[in-house]
């Protein structure tokens, strides 16, 4: 199979397998609530609704920047899935586009004018503070194995066993970074009931399914991303079975924890990065 | 930064003038939106067919396959009546 | 250590004269993505921020006036491709000298607002990044001067790392989270988001972010600890 028929399949299972799990969770969120809940397939159903639907954009956004900073980050989520399943390539290169998806939230909501998604944007720079236990998992990683690059982490580990048993802590951090992805988490300030819907509450129509399907293909990744680095060789089944038993955990924790207030989000999330941080080297330091 | 405090009341003369362009507009934006798809597709059907080297097909992926996407919600969003028309640029938080 | 294992295999290098800038798939896309963002600052318009009137149902509209506009895009557009320069540099002088320059304009694409919050925060965080280029620069010529060169891809196939060296990193690492706003001092450049002219506060956000993944890269290619 040629490389570009390999990318259109990857992205094409991503966005699939990525709504579907976003279905799934508000599913289990709903019966821990004891109510039945939309259809796991809801999330696609939302998806290809709003193809359909009638846009506006506003008079106040700033245009073209407007729209193409939606476009920016279906375009990195797509990159995110050539590095990722098809090239196997540098994890480095992964954490940037993370970064450059922090930018988009922050743009997202600055470019349209409403006070909500100026409130979202300002948050949005404020949890990227957060990710100060992203770059400690990425140099932990690097500590133990040598490498950034997918493919050799992967081999690394068909010869050594599994990463989640030799550096555990930095398996808990990146949990709590693809915690701060889902929705209703405890970290999800940006995209807070208390404004609208953050950074995409002025984004209707054509623009609000593109986020969507955006989304959908990066909470896969983020899911193959750790399952990869931390659980090293997998099959399909092995995968699937991964991503599934992250988003239901995720589903648990979002759905028995409340939003935290923003100053609060960053501090929790920074502890969790520091007590990795020390625990990891002194982990190593011992072994 | 301009404090425009007069802008509500100048509104009402601004509708005069915004409703002959919006027409246009979204005659520009159909074809804009047909223009993109057609390179996508054609984009997308080159690197398919005739494999190119990887990095030419990982441009192509990358910037064309998200043009496609938005190009084909472009086509598919359903358009306003004429005579709604330009409430949808001038009462944009109103949408009843 | 060997820089392949950190960005992917190295596509190229281009040699100007002893400044020599090389292409891993990593830093090429970071390039990449700060062009097409700079690009996209240079053709857009800004953003009118509604805000509600206080005693009235009448919306307040912000926008940015025409003056405002020009200087503000100019400075962002010179932040963009000072950290496209970032990206792609092989040599930690000139990332050092490219840091500080993003932190100079960041300042300068806020200043020309008229919102004393916003200038207060820009002036406190002005103060953080003038005090961060000590450490900035002192890291860099401790690297100079502790291993003789400044090349990265010559620091890449050293063979340990010296005490020296580690306290070099360790200035570097504090004078980029001062002068790129990581915590704890990213509390007052948030609140220098809150003015209007949503492109010129993207770059800002955008060279802090892409200058803090580059600068992982650096720091573990200057530091072996096996």
């Amino acid at each position: 199979m040629n490389l570009m028929a390999t990318i259109l399949l990857n992205v094409l299972i991503a966005f699939l397998l990525g709504s579907i799990l976003f279905g799934l969770q508000r599913k289990i969120m709903a019966r821990i609530q004891m109510r039945p809940g939309p259809p796991i397939i809801q999330h696609l159903l939302h998806t290809l609704k709003f193809f359909v639907k009638e846009s506006s954009f506003p008079r106040t956004a700033a245009m073209p920047f407007y729209v193409a900073i939606a476009s920016m980050l279906c375009a990195i989520w797509v990159s995110a899935v050539i590095v990722g399943p098809v090239a196997q390539g540098s994890l480095l290169l992964f954490f940037g586009i993370y970064a450059l998806h922090k930018i988009v939230e922050h743009n997202a909501g600055s470019s349209s004018g409403s006070p909500y998604g100026k409130l979202s944007c300002v948050r949005a720079v404020f949890s990227a503070a957060a990710e100060v236990p992203l770059f400690a998992v990425l140099i932990i990683i690097y500590l133990q194995t040598n490498t950034m690059v997918i493919s050799d982490i992967i081999s690394y580990q068909a010869a050594n066993g599994p990463l989640l048993f030799t550096i555990p802590l930095a398996a808990v951090m990146f949990f709590v970074l693809i915690l701060s992805k889902a929705p209703y988490s405890p970290f999800a300030i940006t995209k807070g009931k208390d404004i609208i819907s953050g950074y995409e509450t002025e984004h209707f129509g054509v623009l609000r399914g593109y986020l969507m399907i955006s989304e959908s293909i990066a909470w896969y990744m983020l899911l193959w991303v750790f399952l990869t680095v931390f659980f090293g060789p997998l099959g399909v089944m092995g995968y699937l079975v991964g991503m599934l038993a992250l988003s239901v955990l995720t589903a648990f924790i979002n759905a028995t924890t409340p939003i935290l207030n923003p100053n609060h989000s960053i501090m929790v999330q920074v502890t969790f990065a520091f007590i990795g941080i020390f625990g990891s080297i002194l982990l190593m330091l011992a072994f | 930064m301009i404090y425009n405090q007069e802008n509500c009341i100048q509104k009402e003369n601004q509708k005069i003038i915004f409703k002959s362009t919006k027409g246009d507009e979204m005659e520009k934006l159909t074809i804009a939106s047909y223009l993109m798809f057609i390179i996508s597709v054609l984009g997308i059907f080159y690197a398919l067919i005739y494999n190119p080297a990887s990095w030419i097909v990982y441009g192509i992926s990358i910037v064309l396959i998200p043009l496609f996407i938005l190009s084909l919600g472009l086509i598919t969003m359903a358009r306003s009546k004429k005579d709604e028309q330009d409430e949808r640029t001038n009462e944009p938080f109103i949408g009843y | 250590m060997d820089i392949s294992t950190l960005g992917g295999q190295i596509l190229g290098q281009i040699p100007l004269g002893d400044i020599v800038l090389y292409l891993t798939p990593f830093n090429l896309f970071m390039f990449a993505g700060a062009l097409i963002f700079t690009a996209l600052i240079a053709m857009s318009r800004t953003e009118t921020q509604i805000e509600a009137e206080f005693g009235s149902l009448k919306d307040n509209e912000v926008k940015v006036g025409l003056e405002e506009f020009k200087i503000r895009r100019f400075l962002a557009i010179v932040c963009g491709l000072a950290t496209a320069g970032a990206m792609i540099t092989g040599d930690l002088f000139n990332f050092t000298l490219f840091v500080a320059l993003i932190g100079i304009v960041n300042i300068g694409i806020v200043s020309a607002v008229k919102q004393i919050d916003v200038l207060n925060a820009a002036f406190q965080y002005g103060l953080i990044a003038m005090i961060a280029s000590l450490p900035l620069f002192g890291g860099a010529a401790l690297v100079l001067a502790s291993t003789g060169t400044l090349s990265l891809l010559q620091l890449s196939t050293l063979a340990s790392t010296t005490p020296m060296m580690y306290f070099a990193s360790l200035l570097l690492l504090m004078g980029i989270a001062g002068e790129t706003g990581v915590a704890p001092f990213y509390a007052t450049k948030a609140e220098m988001f809150r003015t209007p002219g949503s492109p010129f506060i993207l770059i800002i956000h955008l060279s802090s972010l892409l200058v803090i993944v580059r600068a992982i890269e650096i720091l573990l290619i200057i530091n072996k600890p096996f």
